[in-house]
């Protein structure tokens, strides 16, 4: 029976993956905000509006030719690493 | 890849780097510190003694698990006199460990400014959203 719930199997998008599918890339040409700009539908059904930010981290990791290391694999290699807090 | 004791490797691509950059004057002192940090990194790598591991929950809301960073300039100074800062990914390529460039900007923004700080853009380009 349908309950009306959202079903989540095994090997669906995560909402991460989906958040990237709903961000689109405009071209805006007035004067003042000539350029790319992405936009993003928040939560609250406003539409966030953000300079281009370009390639994401996996893309730049496939452009390099490289994998991304774990965090833990990084420390093993180079010891380990402070933190601030602050990002 | 040789890597030179204590430093890593670091790759650049032309079009985050410019994006980035685009965001400042040209001749601005931000672009001055990118591009100066770029070419030291390229030529000589990244000293891991500047390195620091991002948090995977920022004080700002963002979250960059397995990401590195440094504070720029890269000179002996407090905190509050490197305003910089430039996030990295670290790869493992056939030539061995590379950190891979992911953003640059300022680490804090004055009250009430919007634009983001170097930790928003590396979170957009590593969830493809806002934090």
């Amino acid at each position: 029976m349908d309950r009306g719930g959202l079903a989540v199997r095994r090997g669906d998008p995560t909402i991460e993956e989906v958040a990237k599918r709903m961000t689109k890339t405009v071209t805006l040409t007035e004067p003042e905000l000539a350029g790319q700009w992405d936009v993003e539908p928040l939560d609250d059904g406003r539409l966030l509006l953000s300079r281009h930010t370009g390639p994401s981290v996996d893309e730049l990791a496939r452009r390099a030719g490289g994998e991304r290391l774990s965090p833990e694999e990084f420390e093993r290699r180079f010891g380990h690493l402070p933190r601030d807090g602050e990002g | 890849m040789a890597t030179s004791r204590g430093r890593v490797p670091a790759r650049f691509d032309d079009e985050p780097f410019g994006l980035d950059t685009d965001r400042y004057r040209s001749g601005s002192r931000a672009c001055d510190v990118a591009e100066l940090a770029r070419r030291r990194f390229e030529a000589e790598g990244v000293p891991v003694q500047a390195l620091m591991a991002c948090d995977e929950e920022g004080r700002d809301g963002t979250r960059l698990e397995g990401l590195l960073k440094v504070y720029l300039p890269l000179i002996e100074a407090p905190a509050a006199e490197r305003p910089f800062g430039m996030v990295f990914d670290p790869i493992d390529t056939e030539r061995g460990s590379v950190l891979n460039y992911v953003a640059f900007g300022v680490r804090h923004h004055p009250k009430g400014s919007h634009a983001p700080t170097v930790y928003a853009i590396a979170h957009r380009r590593l969830h493809g959203r806002s934090p």
